[in-house]
């Protein structure tokens, strides 16, 4: 058993050391969906990514007109309040929800959601998920902070570079070494056929 | 307590219009051994880069050895004395390590580069040969530093950093690509280099590796210092263990 994209309107959840990249998550997750257009969210409120989306932007968020400019606050509410505001006011997370709202518009599903707790609390993720699997997308959360990861009550799958396990049931999360472990910067110690580690029985979705 | 040879006082950078580092504030004893920690990998590389001169700092102040160095280049900082070690994977276009360990030594501080110049060539090359033993690369001084395996990168850049003869050395990151056991021999060298008289920061992702070795850790999360202290004290820290683990609600 092996994580796979998830399906639209569902979850996949993975925790990651510091040293995984996107083409090894890619690599663990096997070949895109044919129908899907993978949109990445990058967790850096300064990327580059972020820094084209204040380019498309312009300097203020009201430029934005019709249909998109609905579609950004209804999926950053947050923003309906910020609309005079210079788009280099904008707080980390409202910069990362906008980052979202952009994939979104291009139709991107599944959705990545790198590191979201650079900017967003266990609450504000929890809904953000709930809102974009109820439009149909597939969401991939990337994390390492175990208690954002526990609020989204989905087991997780444990990637690091080449090496993948588990799933881990939410509740188990604290108490799993490996999970631990990655979450404070080190690496898989399980190794195993096929990536599976050895700590039970892969559990499904409750 | 000594007095410290390097302060960070306040330091803020940003990139574009939005803050990655806010109010950073560090002091740095010779001779000790300090680790960076934390959740986020843009935080540790926008300190690192900052310390470097590569990224430049929008807020506070540098004092080393009682000397300010905010506005210094890359080049200034390093012959001043602070030195951040450089990507283990970078290639060094040389044919013996012990030829480019010489060239090195010869980039460090202007008052130690003339005393190095003077030096004869023998004894030049006995001291880069000792800096070489040093690192745990004595046996291949003679071969080129494109074939070392990863953790002979990992010595070979933490020799380049000391080459330029640091009071202050920013490890930056050298464990990435190591294994558990090859990781724990690179501490046990920076907890050296630390103990020859030098001020190590360590700016390490791997929590636990750096709790064997330092005497204290700061945790950088969201761009600021959110916990220090002792890694005893530390380790139980409410604040430290958030940072890391996130909050539910």
């Amino acid at each position: 058993m092996s994580p796979a994209w998830p399906e639209p309107a569902s979850l996949l959840t993975l925790i990651t050391s510091v040293r995984t990249r996107r083409s090894e998550i890619e690599a663990a997750l096997g070949p895109a969906p044919a129908a899907g257009v993978i949109t990445w969210v990058a967790s850096q409120p300064t990327g580059a990514d972020d820094v084209l989306l204040g380019h498309q932007l312009g300097p203020r968020i009201e430029r934005i007109q019709g249909t998109t400019r609905a579609a950004w606050l209804e999926v950053v509410p947050e923003l309906t309040t910020r609309l005079q505001h210079p788009w280099q006011q904008l707080g980390a997370s409202e910069r990362y929800l906008a980052g979202v709202a952009r994939c979104l518009i291009a139709g991107g599903t599944p959705c990545v959601l790198e590191l979201p707790g650079t900017a967003l609390d266990g609450a504000r993720l929890k809904a953000l998920v709930a809102d974009l699997t109820a439009r149909g997308v597939g969401v991939v959360v990337v994390e390492r902070r175990l208690r954002l990861l526990q609020a989204l009550a989905t087991p997780s799958w444990l990637l690091d570079r080449t090496m993948v396990a588990g799933p881990v049931p939410p509740e188990s999360l604290l108490d799993h070494a490996d999970a631990w472990s990655l979450c404070f910067g080190g690496t898989l110690a399980t190794r195993g056929e096929e990536g599976v580690g050895g700590f039970g029985p892969p559990t499904t979705p409750g | 307590m000594a007095e410290p040879i390097l302060r960070i006082e306040g330091l803020g950078c940003q990139n574009g219009a939005a803050a990655t580092l806010h109010g950073v504030s560090l002091r740095l004893e010779p001779g000790t051994l300090t680790a960076l920690i934390g959740p986020d990998d843009t935080d540790k590389q926008a300190l690192a880069d900052t310390l470097a001169g590569r990224r430049p700092s929008h807020r506070g102040t540098l004092l080393l050895d009682g000397r300010p160095i905010t506005r210094l280049g890359a080049v200034d900082r390093i012959r001043r004395g602070l030195v951040v070690t450089t990507d283990p994977a970078t290639q060094v276009p040389a044919e013996r390590l012990i030829e480019a360990t010489v060239v090195a030594m010869a980039g460090r501080a202007p008052h130690r580069s003339r005393w190095w110049q003077r030096r004869a060539r023998g004894a030049r090359l006995e001291a880069a040969r000792e800096l070489i033993r040093f690192v745990g690369l004595g046996e291949l001084a003679d071969e080129a530093p494109r074939t070392l395996d990863p953790l002979g990168r990992a010595r070979w850049s933490l020799a380049r950093a000391l080459a330029l003869a640091p009071s202050v050395l920013v490890v930056d990151r050298v464990t990435r690509g190591l294994d558990a056991a090859e990781r724990a021999v690179l501490a046990g060298l920076v907890a050296r280099i630390a103990q020859g008289g030098i001020a190590v920061l360590w700016i390490e992702d791997d929590v636990e590796l750096v709790g064997e070795v330092a005497e204290a850790a700061f945790v950088l999360a969201h761009g600021r210092i959110v916990a220090g202290g002792p890694i005893e004290v530390l380790a139980h820290s409410r604040v430290a263990e958030a940072a890391f683990l996130g909050e539910a609600s």
